[in-house]
C-alpha cells in the first residue's frame, strides 16, 4: 500500500516533469507572419507585389522568400522582412516565407497566399 | 509674616511645577536614555530625560543591555525624533562588546530601513574592531540580502585595516558555501588595494570556478586603478583566469587613461579577442558616458575592431537617447553591421516610445532602411497595446502607414481578430482597405475560420469584402472546396467571381475529382465553367 503510494508520487512527478519538458519550448517558439503589403501594375499583365512579414518573439531573425512556393527559396537570408516579385496578373498565387533566428538558428514558416490584381 | 510669604511662595512654586509637569511634558513616552559621565545638561522638553533611575548610568558604569535595548525600542516607537537616532549610535559606540549581540538583534527589528542599516553599520563596525571574528561569524549568519552583504563588508573592511591577512586566513575557515564565497571576494578586493600583488597572488590560488574569476577581476580592476602597466604584466602571465583578468585591468585602465589603453588595444593582433576586448571596454565606458565610448573607439584602427566595438556602445546609448544612437548608427556604420544596428536600436525604441519611433521611421530618407525596420518596429509596438499602435499609426502617411497598417493586422488579427477586424472597418474604402481585409482574412482563416467566415456574412458588398473572401478561400480551398466554392458565388465583382470560382474548381479537382465532378454537374455554375471541368479533353 506504501509502495503503491510512492509509485503514485513517482509517476505524478515525472508527469509533471514530461509536461514542463512540452511546455518550455512553447514558450521559446518561433511564429512569422507573411502579408502582402501591395499590388502596383508595372506594364500590361505584369504585378509587382510587396510582401513584408513579421515574428514573434521580436527577435534578431534574417528572412527567405520562396515567390511561388515550388520549395525552391528565391531570396537569401534577408534583414529586411520586405520585398518584391513580379508576378502575372489574375493569377492566384502562393509565397513562402521562412524566418531564421539568428541566434539559434530556430526557423519558422509561413504562407501567404493571393490572388493578382488585374492590370488590363 | 515673612513665613507666609514664604509658604505661599513655595506652594505657589509646587503646584506651578506640579502643573507643568503635567501639561507640559510630552504623555505615553516613556523616556529611559542613559546619561554618560559630563554629558551636557539638556533641555527636558527637546530632550526627554531618564525616568528610572535603573536606566540611569553612573559614572563609571558599563552601558547595560536594557539601556541599549529600551533605547532602540523608543527609537522605533518615534521615528522621527533625530535626537534619540543619537542616542542609539552613541550607545553603540560605547557599549560593552559583550552587549552587542542582543543590540544588534534589537536594530535587526526596526521597521525602517534607513534607520536599521544605519544603526547596523555603526555596531558592526565597532565590533569588529574589538572582534573581528565573532563579528565575521554572526554577519554570515543573517539572512542573505542587502543585510548580510553590508555587514560582512563593514567586518572585512574594519579587519583589513588591521590585518588583511588575518581577515583571509578567517575566510577560509568558513564552511564552503555563499558566506565563505562572499567573504573571499571581499577580503581580496579590499587587501588588493593595499597590496595587490600579494591579494593577487591569493586570488589565483583559489580553486577553479566562478568566485576565483569574480575574485580575480576584483583585484584586477583594484590594481590597475593604481598601476595599469604592473596589472597588466601581471595578467599576462596567468594562465586559466587571463581573460578575466586581462578584461578587468583594461576597463579599468580605459576609465584612467582612455588614449593609451586604446594604443595598447590597437597594437593587439587582430582577431577575435582584439575584438572582444575593445568590445567589452566600450561598452563599459558607454554606461557613464556613451560619447566618451565613441570617442575611444574613434581610437581604435578601423577594421573590425571599430565597428564591432561601436554595437555594445550604441545598444547603451539608446537605452537612453535612442534617436542619437540610431542616427549614429546610420551615419557613422555600412552594410550588415548598420543594418543590424539600426534594427535593435529601433525595436528597442519602439517599445520604449512607439510613437517617436515610428516618427522617425517615417521621415528616413532611404525606403529601404525603412521598410527594414517599420514591420519590427510595429510589432514590437503592438505586443503591448496594438490599440495605440494602430492610433499611432494613423499618424503616418504613404508608403510608410501602408506597411505598418499591414503589419499590424496580420499580428493583431492573431490575437485579436475581433478589433482587428474593427479597426480595419474604419479605414475609407480604397486599396489600403482591401488590402487589410485581405491580410485580416489571411491571419484570422488560418487559426478561426468559422468567426472569420461569420464576420465575412456581416458585411456589405463592396471591393473590400471581395478582397477578403478572396483570401478566405485561399486559406479554405483545400480542406473544404465546396465551401470555398460556395464562397466564391458571394463575390460582388464579376471578373473576380469568376476567376475565384474558377481556381476553387480547380483546387477541389485536384484534391477530390469525383466530389467536385458531381457536384459541378449538378450545379448551376456557367456552362462555360461546367464544359471547362467536366469535358475530357477540360
Amino acid at each position: 500500500m506504501k509502495q503503491n503510494r510512492w509509485f503514485k508520487y513517482i509517476v505524478m512527478a515525472s508527469f509533471a516533469l514530461v509536461l514542463s519538458a512540452i511546455a518550455a519550448p512553447t514558450a521559446q517558439a518561433l511564429t512569422v507572419n507573411g502579408f502582402v503589403v501591395r499590388q502596383s501594375c508595372v506594364t500590361g499583365d505584369i504585378v509587382q507585389v510587396t510582401l513584408s512579414a513579421t515574428v514573434q518573439p521580436n527577435v534578431q531573425v534574417r528572412y527567405r522568400w520562396d515567390f511561388n512556393n515550388d520549395g525552391i527559396f528565391d531570396t537569401g537570408l534577408l534583414l529586411n522582412p520586405t520585398v518584391t516579385h513580379r508576378y502575372h496578373d489574375e493569377v492566384l498565387r502562393t509565397a513562402r516565407v521562412m524566418a531564421v533566428r539568428v541566434a539559434n538558428g530556430v526557423r519558422a514558416f509561413d504562407r501567404v497566399t493571393f490572388m493578382t490584381r488585374r492590370c488590363q | 509674616m515673612n513665613h507666609r510669604i514664604l509658604a505661599l511662595v513655595a506652594t505657589t512654586t509646587f503646584v506651578g511645577g506640579l502643573m507643568v509637569g503635567h501639561y507640559g511634558l510630552p504623555r505615553g513616552r516613556t523616556v529611559m536614555i542613559p546619561v554618560a559621565k559630563n554629558e551636557p545638561a539638556r533641555n527636558s522638553f527637546s530632550q526627554p530625560r531618564p525616568t528610572s533611575q535603573r536606566d540611569r548610568i553612573k559614572s563609571g558604569d558599563s552601558l547595560r543591555r536594557p539601556n541599549i535595548n529600551n533605547t532602540i525600542e523608543n527609537s522605533i516607537a518615534h521615528p522621527a525624533d533625530r535626537s534619540l537616532h543619537d542616542e542609539v549610535r552613541h550607545l553603540i559606540e560605547s557599549a560593552d562588546v559583550k552587549d552587542l549581540p542582543a543590540a544588534l538583534d534589537a536594530i535587526l527589528s526596526l521597521p525602517n530601513q534607513r534607520e536599521r542599516n544605519m544603526f547596523i553599520s555603526t555596531l558592526i563596525s565597532r565590533w569588529a574592531s574589538n572582534d573581528p571574528t565573532t563579528a565575521g561569524q554572526r554577519a554570515l549568519q543573517l539572512p542573505a540580502g542587502p543585510i548580510r552583504d553590508m555587514a560582512l563588508q563593514l567586518v572585512i573592511a574594519t579587519w583589513c585595516e588591521q590585518s588583511a591577512e588575518a581577515a583571509y586566513a578567517w575566510a577560509n575557515t568558513l564552511s564552503a558555501g555563499p558566506g565563505r564565497d562572499d567573504a573571499l571576494r571581499e577580503v581580496l578586493s579590499r587587501w588588493s588595494s593595499t597590496d595587490p600583488k600579494r591579494a593577487a597572488s591569493m586570488a589565483v590560488a583559489l580553486p577553479s570556478g566562478a568566485v576565483r574569476d569574480q575574485a580575480i577581476a576584483g583585484v584586477a580592476e583594484q590594481w590597475a586603478q593604481k598601476d595599469p602597466r604592473a596589472a597588466l604584466g601581471w595578467a599576462e602571465t596567468l594562465g586559466e583566469g587571463h581573460d578575466v583578468a586581462w578584461q578587468s585591468v583594461l576597463a579599468a585602465w580605459t576609465q584612467n587613461e582612455p588614449a593609451a589603453a586604446a594604443a595598447y588595444v590597437a597594437a593587439l593582433a587582430p582577431g577575435k579577442t582584439k575584438e572582444q576586448v575593445a568590445g567589452a571596454i566600450a561598452r563599459q565606458l558607454a554606461k557613464s558616458d556613451p560619447q566618451t565610448a565613441l570617442s575611444w573607439i574613434e581610437q581604435l584602427p578601423n577594421d573590425g575592431t571599430r565597428q564591432n566595438s561601436l554595437e555594445p556602445v550604441l545598444t547603451e546609448w539608446s537605452e537612453t537617447d535612442p534617436k542619437a544612437a540610431a542616427e549614429f548608427a546610420l551615419q557613422n556604420s555600412s552594410g550588415e553591421t548598420r543594418e543590424n544596428l539600426i534594427a535593435a536600436i529601433s525595436y528597442q525604441w519602439a517599445q520604449t516610445n512607439p510613437a517617436a519611433a515610428l516618427a522617425w521611421t517615417q521621415d528616413l530618407s532611404d525606403p529601404t532602411v525603412r521598410d527594414a525596420l517599420l514591420p519590427g518596429m510595429v510589432s514590437a509596438a503592438a505586443e503591448d497595446n496594438p490599440s495605440a499602435t494602430a492610433e499611432m499609426i494613423s499618424r503616418l502617411s504613404g508608403d510608410a502607414q501602408l506597411l505598418a497598417t499591414s503589419s499590424l493586422i496580420s499580428q493583431w488579427a492573431g490575437t485579436d481578430p475581433q478589433a482587428a477586424s474593427a479597426w480595419a472597418a474604419s479605414f475609407p474604402q480604397g486599396e489600403m482597405r482591401d488590402q487589410l481585409f485581405a491580410n485580416l482574412m489571411n491571419r484570422w482563416a488560418k487559426t478561426d475560420p468559422s468567426s472569420a467566415a461569420t464576420w465575412l456574412d456581416s458585411l456589405g458588398a463592396d471591393e473590400s469584402r471581395d478582397a477578403a473572401v478572396g483570401a478566405l478561400i485561399s486559406r479554405i480551398a483545400s480542406a473544404d472546396p465546396q465551401a470555398a466554392v460556395q464562397w466564391a458565388a458571394t463575390i460582388n465583382d464579376t471578373a473576380m467571381r469568376e476567376t475565384e470560382t474558377q481556381q476553387a474548381v480547380q483546387t477541389w479537382f485536384e484534391v477530390d475529382p469525383a466530389s467536385a465532378r458531381a457536384w459541378l454537374a449538378n450545379s448551376n455554375l456557367d456552362d462555360e465553367i461546367k464544359r471547362r471541368f467536366l469535358t475530357p479533353q477540360g
